[in-house]
This record gives structure tokens, sequence and C-alpha cells, in this order.
């Protein structure tokens, strides 16, 4: 892309971050801007000057560190725009996961057990494709009760990574377990859940167990 | 000090305050009894202006579970041979959801109650469902006393308190 003004630049009009193209918006141009979209692997950081980027990893690191604290008020909703799939096959359990996470500002999709989850991970990737987002999760947590009737947490988990693996994607995926004694916490790993939690949830170990799982 | 609602009727302070010490009286004892644990707190905890009955609704939905699962426990032991598996997945399900609300003393029967399902020992499994049915009953009295309490703070203009 070209700054095709750069005495508006100098002057102070433009801010020299900004992208400036030329119209018709269309063909390459078009394709250029969606490739800035994460979602379609871009960075907008890519397009900043050096010092701009600098700062604004600063900022990247800070909010990191303030989402991570606990009670924290200035970033009261640190899972707004997220979507999260809950399954579960205990109304309660449902019900509280529901509260917690839409106080944590995320999009809840629930299900009563492991083939629910597994069939609504697959329609959420083939919308994905549709939409032509092919990289793109459906879901950026999964928090997957461990034991459910007609399918468990285990077999669904295994299920969705095969999915993925088509895909190019990796969702993270928690596991909700009434006992983490040590063999419990392998087999979890095993299934390839990346993290487990115990039950009754709460948003502060689900916070911190999704601020570990982003810093990875 | 409670805080007012801006209802236009509200009985005198010192009703309210008296109200909120009952209620607070009891809700202490539920908890030195063991009956409730500090989930329940955390229950408390997500009721707001956007979830005003939140633990009403919860409770609710509990004893709607754990209704059926009892059933289900029931009919399962009357059956010939026994499905001490069924019986099982059933008992785990009600911990998961009494661990849920804070029925700690529901939760703990359970608990022994999965340990006579693995050993299959049927007396000891009759037994259990039997304390567990009481216990749901006692619990689902007590919380319906809790709440009528909360309905009478609010109705004199006050607000519950919350326990920490």
């Amino acid at each position: 892309m070209r700054n095709i003004d750069q005495r508006a630049i100098t002057d102070g009009k433009l801010d020299p971050r900004d992208i400036v193209m030329s119209k018709p918006f269309h063909g390459t141009r078009l394709f250029q801007v969606i490739r800035l979209l994460p979602e379609f692997g871009g960075s907008v950081l890519r397009t900043l000057n050096e010092q701009a980027e600098e700062r604004l990893i600063q900022h990247v690191e800070v909010t990191k560190l303030v989402a991570q604290e606990p009670g924290n008020t200035s970033n009261e909703k640190p899972l707004r725009g997220k979507k999260v799939l809950v399954a579960d096959d205990g109304n309660v359990m449902r019900k509280l996961a529901v509260a917690h996470l839409s106080n944590l500002g995320a999009t809840i999709h629930l299900c009563e057990n492991g083939q629910e989850a597994v069939e609504s991970f697959r329609r959420g990737l083939s919308e994905q494709r549709q939409r032509g987002a092919y990289d793109v999760r459906p879901y950026d947590y999964i928090l997957m009760d461990c034991e459910m009737p007609i399918m468990d947490g285990y077999e669904a988990a295994r299920l969705i990574r095969e999915e993925e693996k088509h895909y190019g994607v990796r969702t993270p995926i928690i596991a909700l377990t009434a006992h983490s004694s040590a063999s419990e916490v392998e087999k979890i790993f095993k299934a390839g859940m990346d993290f487990h939690m115990r039950k009754p949830m709460n948003a502060v170990c689900l916070m911190k167990a999704i601020n570990q799982i982003d810093s990875r | 000090m409670p805080r007012f609602h801006g209802q236009s009727n509200h009985a005198p302070v010192d009703i309210v305050n008296q109200l909120q010490k009952q209620y607070v009286d009891y809700l202490s004892s539920l908890f030195h009894e063991g009956v409730l644990d500090d989930q329940f707190t955390q229950l408390q905890k997500l009721q707001d202006e956007s979830n005003p009955d939140f633990t009403v609704e919860v409770a609710t939905l509990f004893f709607v579970d754990s209704d059926k699962l009892i059933n289900n426990m029931a009919a399962a032991l009357e059956r010939s041979p026994v499905d001490f598996k069924q019986v099982d997945a059933d008992v785990h399900q009600l911990k998961g959801s009494s661990s849920s609300i804070g029925a700690m003393r529901v939760k703990n029967l359970c608990i022994t109650f999965r340990s006579f399902c693995e050993t299959q020992n049927y007396e000891g499994c009759l037994i259990c469902l039997q304390q567990v049915k009481n216990e749901c009953a006692v619990l689902k009295d007590k919380l319906q006393n809790l709440f009528r309490m909360e309905q009478q703070i609010v109705g004199a203009g006050g607000s519950v308190p919350l326990m920490d």
C-alpha cells in the first residue's frame, strides 16, 4: 500500500500509522486489507512503524496483566467477544456456567453431552468454511465436563482434535472434573485437552486458566 | 447498613434491621450445621440486577434435578439384577449439582453412596438413598425459609445482606 499524500502526513493531517489507499476499493486492494485481519493471519502491527509497534505491544501486555488480577474492575469483561462452548450434563452446572461466563462478557453455546459438543463444533467449522474463514476456530474456548452420558468429555475432545487436524486450528479445551487425581489429569491430557478445572467452577479459576492458556 | 431500593412503602428501619439480623442468624446456622457451604455464597454473589432471582432459580433447578435422580436411583435399586453402574452415574450427577449449589450434606452423602455402589453393597445403597431423600427434603425446607425471609426484607424496603 502506498501512502499517497506525504504532505498530509508531515502537516500532521494524517497519522503516519494510518493506511492510505486509492480508490476504487476492490480486487487486489480489498484483498490486501482483508489479509490484515487476524482471522486471515494478518496483524495490524505489521503496517505500523517500529515506535508505534512497541507502544502497542506494551499496552497489550499491560491489559493482559490487568485481566489476570482477580476481581479487577478496570477490565470487567475480559471475555468480551469470545465464544465459549460449554458441555455439561447437569442443568445446575450449565446455569452456573452461563452466569459466570456472561458476567465475564462471553457468548455461550450450551451442550448436554459430548456428542452435542462434537456436532456443534463440526457445524461451527463448516459455517466458518462457508464464510471463507478457513483457519478460524468456531469457539475461542471449550469447557468440557469429563463425565457425561452418550459421549463423555474425553471422547468428545479426541473427536474435536481429529476434526481440527483438517483445518489447522486448535481450540483450547478446559476439562471440568469433580476430582483431580493424577490418573484423571493424565487421562485429560491424553485426550488432548489443555487444562483442567475442578467443579464447581468460579470466575477466578476460569480466568486464571484462560490467562495461562493465552500466554502459552 | 441496608441500602434503600426506593420503594415507596418501607417499614421503619429497626424492623428492617431486625429482619436482616434474623436472616443472617438463620443463614449462619445453615453454614454451622454444614447444610450449606461457601459455594452457596458464591451463588448469591452471582445474583444482581440483571439476574435478580438467580439463587432461587438455581435452587429450583437443583430440586427438579434431585427429584428426578432420586426417583431413577430408587427404580434402579428395585430392579433385579441391580445395575449399580447406573445408580452410580445418577449419584455422581447428584453429587455434582449438590456441590454446585453448596449443599454440603447432600454432597457428602453422595460420596458415601458412591462407595456403596462401587462395592455393590445393596443394603448400603438403600440406606444412603433414604438419607439423601431426607437430606434433600430438609434442604428444600430450609431454603424455602431463607428465600421467604429474603422476600420479607425486600418487601420491607431493605436489602438482603451478603455473608462474607
